[in-house]
């Protein structure tokens, strides 16, 4: 096996040019046997007897391509990839060919001229008669004679695996087969025309062949014979969005039942039109058996290029049935009718994304990336994935974006916050030219950035993504009053970092005063050397005794109100300022990982450890002193118990025995809360012990993970892109904004009706308070119809 | 006839390498920031669970209850499958012919015990190791179900009295 992307020590021959000719031969017959077709091709002699070009270099195929050669396909190749990288600019090592039609028939549309390029250099060591490449030629001339890519079944193949299955149905759908490795299906079954191939196995040489009635169809329907409608029946259809809008961009299968995977047909829905005329949810699938039984349903493209966009699927998966609907609660995801379609019938049908148009409303902001949920609800702040700072309104659903007039690179940090009216945003900038960013203010409104002092003048900086910085910024109160971060300070104790020594620093806790600008450092943490190896670390102090000691610390969360600040020690511990005076809140109550505040700064919650063990979550009442377990998720019900490579609930352990063995309760990180603490969000896991799982908090009901929340208000578009990290809440609880980890995508959740089932009758009331006051007066909580979900 | 050219449209038909990916696999790797402090040597072997001896551990737990006693059967049966394995730097889980290597480093050493430190989900974490009679160990660390349960005899060791 040689290794992807290795450079090879070798003459790049392993194909001769007869070989190659025979590997074309092959391919052209390939298509132009499909009984079905009237396609047919026929090799005619070489490019040299056509051109008098012995060899073609990337030197000369300027005189294959952009010029018209004559009628025909032109198969040229490039045994070392030298034309891939140096004419069309492709590493060798990407790609293993291209084709185009060239030329065509501006009234006919008749395709004159095509060619393709095969690339030699990647032709494995071990196909010696390039019986693997195969499939890469065979693929390449379905592009020349005008195929685009498909997905049948080759994402079962090459896109499987246990951290990816893939299905050959909708999944989580009964007799739908979950794909978890690559050998769990015939090679022979891969369509030719799937966006990947791997040249270095049989599955190579497997799409060398037109036996998938995927690929058959395709050239059928671009060359069909006189018999092929006559001889097999279509389905033709449209897809819509919950709202009744077209939606192009979605696969559409119709795989036989009794022969899935020979005979199964996808087409992507707008395909005819390539967005180029709007909204297009229109399908046809053609070369359906007579008399079999198919199954249609909606599928995800995972990856490839395709003329046509691929796009998300909306809420989830689906069959299509006699039921079709928008509403869940009629049309069950599941719910498959069967399509039997004679020789020369045409099925009609109509799909809808499954989605109500009442209660909570789950929407998906692609590609945008949202920093900061004020806290009327009402704006969001956040970059593009290209980095273009945006304001997100979300009264009209439009982005602004956000240039400043000063000329400053704003929203370097991804820790960015806004007061509640998301008038003035915390930002780190760069105010002059040495490369090293520190803390401002900007007025959304005007524009303006105004400086954050910083105690050692800009000359200590930390490293991140986001660049060099002297300060880093967390979090605003609600009247933009007050900032709250760290400054750097440098080891020697002196009040600035000699130059080149920037990194030379460690992070102090900081308020700031926003009118001022002023500093101040927060009381109860120290500068002190580390206890091994050389450097600093940060004592925790009471007074003149140190608690304990931590690799940094930082505050990160202030109040509302502006009254109480919360921090983090080394990530994993948490530390408090109330009135002024550092409360060592891990130490006190085992508080880990995260905190949040209610806005009178009474209130702090937090995820706790106690004796080791989670504890779940705790609300601590910083007047009284004194603390309130609130439980967690329950093991197993909403999280897997995975630990140190072992999944106790697929042992039968329950969430009690647990617990009882020593689990404690699952961990929860919080993420944000309302205003009074009543609704409060989180995250448990982790990617190493089975994922992450979104976690709600509603008092008065208790703790429901992300899954069993939305599932329950039927809100089938979180199920193809469920949250695990709801992190802007707004004052109310009602207006969300999420993500997903690791995705760069937000989601706005607008909560403010959801549902409850009130003696077997839905009721939308207002959510958070009129939700849990019916669900404590004896409501469950959820639309009747999905109760069980 | 009129003829335009149609290579300003190419079609999106570029085919991309699928590495083998027989070989892939979860792995948890964790490290350790602290090098040169090595596991020590009484504890460089393969320890398993010492059935008998775990029963009478627990017995004597402060957390010994009725639950408890009920849970002990599946505890055991759970853990009859799994091994550790210390090697010079990193403890090795063995379960079902897979490893699983966990990157330590001693912190604190008494007559009774050692200390470890190690990052799991990018967490520092602690592995205590408590010697108990008859050259058994009780292994404790967060994540380890019923770890204040169990005792670990040396691999094929024939051990004596708890």
């Amino acid at each position: 096996m040689i290794p992807a992307n290795t450079e090879l020590d070798r003459d790049y021959t392993f194909l001769t040019i007869e070989q190659a000719n025979a590997v074309t031969a092959n391919a052209v017959r390939e298509w132009s046997d499909v009984e079905t077709s009237t396609f047919e091709m026929s090799v005619q002699g070489t490019i040299f007897e056509k051109t008098g070009i012995a060899d073609v270099t990337a030197d000369n195929v300027d005189q294959i391509y952009g010029v018209e050669n004559g009628y025909g396909f032109w198969v040229n190749y490039d045994t070392d990839g030298g034309i891939l990288e140096n004419y069309f600019g492709v590493p060798r090592n990407s790609v293993l060919g291209i084709a185009f039609p060239e030329w065509a028939d501006e009234e006919t549309g008749e395709i004159i001229e095509a060619t393709a390029l095969m690339n030699g250099w990647y032709v494995d060591i071990n196909d010696t008669d390039g019986t693997q490449v195969g499939g890469v030629f065979t693929h390449e001339f379905g592009h020349a004679i005008n195929m685009s890519h498909s997905q049948a079944n080759g994402h079962l193949v090459y896109m499987s695996a246990s951290y990816s299955p893939q299905y050959d149905g909708v999944p989580g759908c009964a007799g739908v087969t979950e794909f978890t490795s690559s050998s769990m299906l015939d090679f022979s079954a891969i369509e030719t025309m799937f966006p990947f191939i791997n040249v270095r196995s049989t599955a190579g040489s497997n799409q060398h062949t037109i036996n998938v009635k995927d690929d058959i169809v395709n050239i059928s329907d671009l060359y069909p014979s006189e018999e092929y409608k006559a001889k097999f029946g279509s389905i033709q259809g449209k897809l819509f969005t919950k709202e009744g809008v077209e939606y192009s961009g979605i696969n559409l299968i119709a795989r036989n039942l009794d022969n899935p995977y020979e005979d199964v047909i996808s087409q992507q829905s707008g395909n005819m039109t390539q967005g180029r005329i709007g909204p297009d949810g229109s399908f046809t699938i053609n070369g359906l058996t007579p008399g079999a039984r198919y199954a249609l349903y909606t599928q995800e493209i995972n990856a490839g290029g395709y003329p046509t966009q691929q796009t998300n699927i909306l809420s989830e998966s689906e069959y299509w049935n006699d039921s079709e609907s928008a509403n869940p609660g009629v049309d069950n995801a599941c719910a498959m009718t069967e399509i039997v379609v004679s020789a020369g019938e045409t099925k009609q049908v109509e799909m809808f994304f499954n989605g109500y148009q009442d209660g909570i409303q789950y929407t998906p902001l692609i590609s945008a990336f949202v920093m900061d949920h004020a806290k009327n609800g009402k704006k969001a702040l956040g970059t593009t994935s290209s980095g273009i700072p945006f304001l997100y309104d979300s009264a009209t659903k439009s982005f602004d974006t956000l240039v400043s007039p000063d000329g400053y690179a704003l929203l370097s940090s991804t820790s960015t916050a806004m007061n509640k009216t998301a008038t003035k945003a915390a930002i780190t900038a760069h105010f002059n030219d040495n490369g090293i960013m520190q803390g401002g203010v900007w007025d959304i409104n005007s524009g303006h950035v105004s400086m954050l002092e910083d105690l050692t003048g800009n000359s200590c900086a930390l490293s991140s993504q986001q660049g060099d910085s002297s300060n880093s910024i967390w979090d605003m109160d609600d009247a933009g009053k007050r900032v709250v971060g760290t400054t750097r300070f440098p080891y020697d104790g002196s009040n600035r970092c000699a130059e080149g020594e920037a990194a030379r620093s460690l992070g102090i806790p900081t308020v700031w005063d926003v009118k001022t600008g002023k500093a101040k450092l927060l009381p109860g943490t120290k500068m002190v050397d580390r206890s091994y190896g050389s450097g600093k670390e940060i004592a925790i102090m009471n007074g003149d005794e140190q608690i304990r000691r931590t690799a940094w610390a930082r505050a990160d969360r202030i109040s509302g109100n502006g009254e109480t600040i919360t921090g983090s020690t080394n990530g994993f511990t948490q530390i408090a300022w109330v009135n002024g005076e550092l409360v060592d809140t891990y130490t006190e109550f085992g508080a880990i990982d995260n905190s949040v505040i209610s806005e009178n700064g009474r209130y702090v919650a937090f995820g706790a450890i106690e004796n080791r063990r989670p504890a779940g979550v705790k609300v601590w009442d910083t007047v009284t002193n004194t603390t309130q377990k609130i439980g967690s998720l329950r093991w197993c019900d909403n999280i897997p118990a995975i630990s140190f490579w072992t999944n106790y609930c697929d042992l039968g352990y329950s969430h009690e025995e647990l617990v009882e063995l020593g689990f404690g309760l699952p961990s929860v990180m919080v993420l944000d809360a309302n205003e009074d603490l009543s609704m409060i969000t989180g995250r448990a896991g982790s990617p190493l012990s089975g994922g992450f799982v979104g976690a709600i908090y509603l008092k008065g009901i208790g703790w429901m993970s992300s899954a069993e929340f939305f599932a329950k208000q039927g809100v089938t578009e979180a199920k193809g892109l469920l949250t695990d990290n709801m992190f802007g809440l707004s004052a109310d609880g009602s207006e969300i904004m999420a993500g997903i980890a690791g995705a760069v995508l937000s989601i706005e959740i607008d909560a403010n009706k959801a549902f409850v089932c009130d003696n077997g009758r839905d009721r939308e009331l207002s959510f958070p308070k009129q939700v849990v006051d019916a669900v404590s007066a004896g409501a469950e909580f959820g639309r009747c119809a999905h109760i069980n979900d | 006839m009129y003829k335009s050219s149609l290579i300003t449209i190419i079609w999106l038909c570029i085919l991309s390498f699928i590495p083998d990916q027989a070989s892939a696999q979860t792995h948890q790797a964790a490290s350790s920031s602290n090098k040169g402090f090595n596991v020590p040597e009484e504890l460089l072997t393969t320890w398993e669970l010492d059935e008998a001896a775990s029963m009478e551990y627990a017995k004597k737990s402060a957390h010994w209850n009725e639950h408890i006693a009920n849970l002990m059967p599946k505890l055991i049966a759970t853990n009859k499958q799994i091994k550790y394995r210390f090697n010079q730097d990193e403890m090795v889980t063995i379960q079902a012919a897979k490893e699983h290597e966990l990157a330590i480093s001693l912190l604190k050493q008494t007559l009774t015990s050692y200390k470890f430190k190690f990052e799991f989900d990018d967490k520092p974490k602690q592995l205590q190791v408590i010697k108990a009679a008859g050259g058994r160990i009780n292994i404790q660390a967060d994540g380890l179900l019923g770890y204040q349960f169990l005792l670990w005899k040396k691999r094929r060791e024939r051990l004596t009295g708890v």
